[in-house]
């Protein structure tokens, strides 16, 4: 058995003093909540009188839902399978560009990044009115389409708006990780005559593939939890045709949508997973 | 807070909520603490008294309400030469008065949003209802729904109304505000709104126009009711009547809050300066209380949806408001 220094203990006791504050409140407002509401999914709490044990019923309701195999489901699917590939390549492609000594380069940075640092409510609102029927979209574009009332667009718009405002993020992630990556490499390939396309083949991809992995991670746990945008543009319709799993989420605990008390139970029981996948932590976006 | 014990003597009591909190059995009867203070279920409007019942005993006490009107537009009217709505109205008034004002302004006429607190009202006009009586069934794929269906929805496919999402808004009050359209059906609240993002918009308020059997409206309404747990009933009930006595809900109309539950205060003088506020108050005697019992939200929904369908998808209104029909009967029988 090892033994712990009496200086070991010490600096353990000093990390968890200072650790103390945020444990305190984590553990109350998160972990306990958590394992609270995941009680609670397995009984009839309805807010109003005691809880009783109910076993797996609320769970088996929400699959059996049409609107989460219907809709909320296949949405969810479709939005990540989208929205992820789409903005790590673009975010590469623009911080590839962005790496070059361009003229204004610094502008550029600037300008790709804001979105990054604008509220997600705002953008919601300004991406409205963008694509209204009488907006600038479909004036520049000379069509006539009712972009968010429509249930055949109004999904690929909020992709276009969510792909609009990370891939500044992702491409600031990618910026770093190519000037991490050694000069010489790069001049060893030109003097091995690799053209400027090869070299992003060969040298800049590979090298980056780290960082590669951790944009697609990210991405895949923002896309999942895509909800401001609907919050903000569509509210899950028109038809539910932007209704994604945690905005159903929303309709039955919060809005207090149509299923029946008991899914909303199932409702609170995934929001308290969402909270646990790291809604807190990982992803910076969203 | 009532999943804790902890919630407060006396709350505000909204109807669409109120059947659930009645069922669950948190909210304490009332009929014999009014019987005790002399307060009598005739001091109150009937519609308003009768929708916080639940099983034959009064579970809140009416503290105010919301009817809707028909808000016009005075410009758009003037500019097409179209008399003022009255209160004598019908649905071919309100057709031909919107087809003229679409033509010669170009603006919408009316407005015919997918929303189910504003849509039943013409089923009602139409002398349907939604549910059945004591809620065990719907009504949404009855003829009476089926042709106020046919005649809301139509009035956008003929080119006379439009729905807010056509002028690039979610709410209809918005896109009245911007003088997108020329007339809406609309509660009080659109009274504040207007002043203060809109304070030049001109206009009035009438009654919603009378259907093929008569007048309908919709009353939005919340109450106070006693928690059930309280130590205390007696006192949370006397505050309860103190607060909606004539005296104090004559203070909250003369400020122009809301409008009062006492039948007593129907010629209250406020009422009778003001139009808006009257058409309102007066529209709570041919309306029925926003409420469609224990599946309220699954009603609501589903009539959202039978609306969207027809408008975006070019589904029949029969088909549409059928499948809405057979929502609400699968989530009855849960």
């Amino acid at each position: 058995m090892t033994r712990i220094s009496a200086r070991t203990l010490q600096e353990w006791m000093t990390a968890y003093a200072f650790l103390f504050p945020v444990l305190l409140g984590w553990g109350i407002f998160v972990f306990l909540a958590m394992l609270m509401s995941l009680y609670f999914s397995f009984t009839t709490f309805n807010l109003l009188n005691p809880p009783q044990w109910l076993g797996v019923d609320n769970y088996l309701r929400v699959v059996r839902h049409p609107d989460f195999l219907r809709y909320a489901v296949p949405n969810t699917l479709k939005y990540v399978a989208v929205v992820v590939p789409v903005q790590t390549v673009l975010s590469l492609i623009f911080a590839f560009a962005l790496d070059q000594k361009l003229r204004a380069r610094d502008f550029f940075r600037t300008a790709f990044y804001l979105p990054s640092v604008t509220s997600s409510v705002v953008i919601g609102i300004i991406f409205v009115w963008l694509f209204a029927p009488q907006g600038i979209i479909n004036q520049l574009l000379g069509l006539e389409i009712n972009w968010l009332n429509n249930t055949r667009t109004s999904l690929p718009t909020i992709m276009i708006v969510n792909i609009w405002s990370t891939t500044g993020t992702l491409m600031l992630i990618f910026l770093a990780g190519l000037q991490d990556i050694p000069g010489e490499l790069y001049e060893a390939a030109a003097i091995d005559g690799a053209s400027r396309v090869q070299m992003f083949r060969y040298v800049t991809v590979p090298l980056l593939r780290p960082v590669i992995f951790f944009v697609v991670t990210l991405g895949i746990i923002g896309t999942f939890q895509v909800f401001d945008q609907i919050y903000i543009m569509t509210k899950g319709g028109p038809l539910k045709s932007t209704m994604t799993w945690v905005y159903l989420i929303y309709f039955w605990g919060v809005a207090g949508g149509e299923a029946g008390h008991g899914t909303r139970l199932g409702g609170r029981l995934l929001a308290g997973h969402h909270h646990f996948r790291g809604h807190h932590g990982a992803a910076p976006f969203h | 807070m009532i999943g804790s014990g902890t919630e407060p003597d006396f709350y505000y009591m909204d109807i669409f909520q109120f059947p659930f909190f009645a069922e669950e059995g948190v909210l304490q009867p009332l009929d014999d603490y009014m019987a005790e203070a002399g307060v009598s279920r005739d001091e109150f409007l009937d519609t308003l008294i009768n929708a916080f019942t639940w099983n034959g005993q009064t579970y809140g006490i009416p503290k105010d309400f919301n009817t809707l009107a028909l808000f016009y537009n005075k410009d758009l009217f003037d500019e097409a030469g179209v008399e003022y709505p009255t209160n004598d109205w019908t649905w071919d008034d309100l057709k031909a008065a919107a087809q003229a004002i679409t033509e010669a302004t170009g603006v919408a006429g009316f407005s015919v949003p997918a929303d189910p607190g504003r849509f039943p009202i013409f089923v009602f006009q139409n002398g349907g209802q939604i549910m059945t009586e004591d809620f065990s069934d719907t009504l949404l794929d009855s003829p009476e729904v089926i042709e106020a269906a046919t005649f809301y929805t139509g009035a956008r496919e003929e080119g006379w109304a439009i729905i807010p999402q056509d002028v690039g808004v979610g709410w209809q009050g918005e896109a009245f505000g911007k003088g997108d359209v020329a007339m809406v059906l609309e509660g009080g609240w659109l009274v504040p709104y207007l002043s203060s993002q809109f304070p030049d918009r001109v206009y009035g308020a009438v009654h919603p126009p009378a259907g093929p059997k008569g007048e309908g409206n919709l009353v939005f309404t919340v109450a106070y009711s006693v928690s059930v747990n309280s130590d205390n009933p007696q006192a949370a009930f006397d505050a309860i009547a103190c607060i909606t006595s004539e005296e104090n809900q004559l203070k909250v109309l003369e400020s122009g809050f809301a409008l009062p539950s006492r039948k007593a205060l129907q010629d209250a003088d406020y009422l009778n300066e003001n139009e808006v506020a009257q058409a309102i108050f007066t529209g709570a005697e041919f309306a029925t209380p926003f409420m469609w019992g224990l599946q309220g939200e699954t009603v609501n929904n589903a009539m959202a949806q039978a609306l969207e369908r027809v408008y975006l998808e070019g589904m029949s209104v029969e088909d549409s408001f059928t499948q809405a029909a057979e929502e609400v009967r699968a989530a009855l029988q849960e």
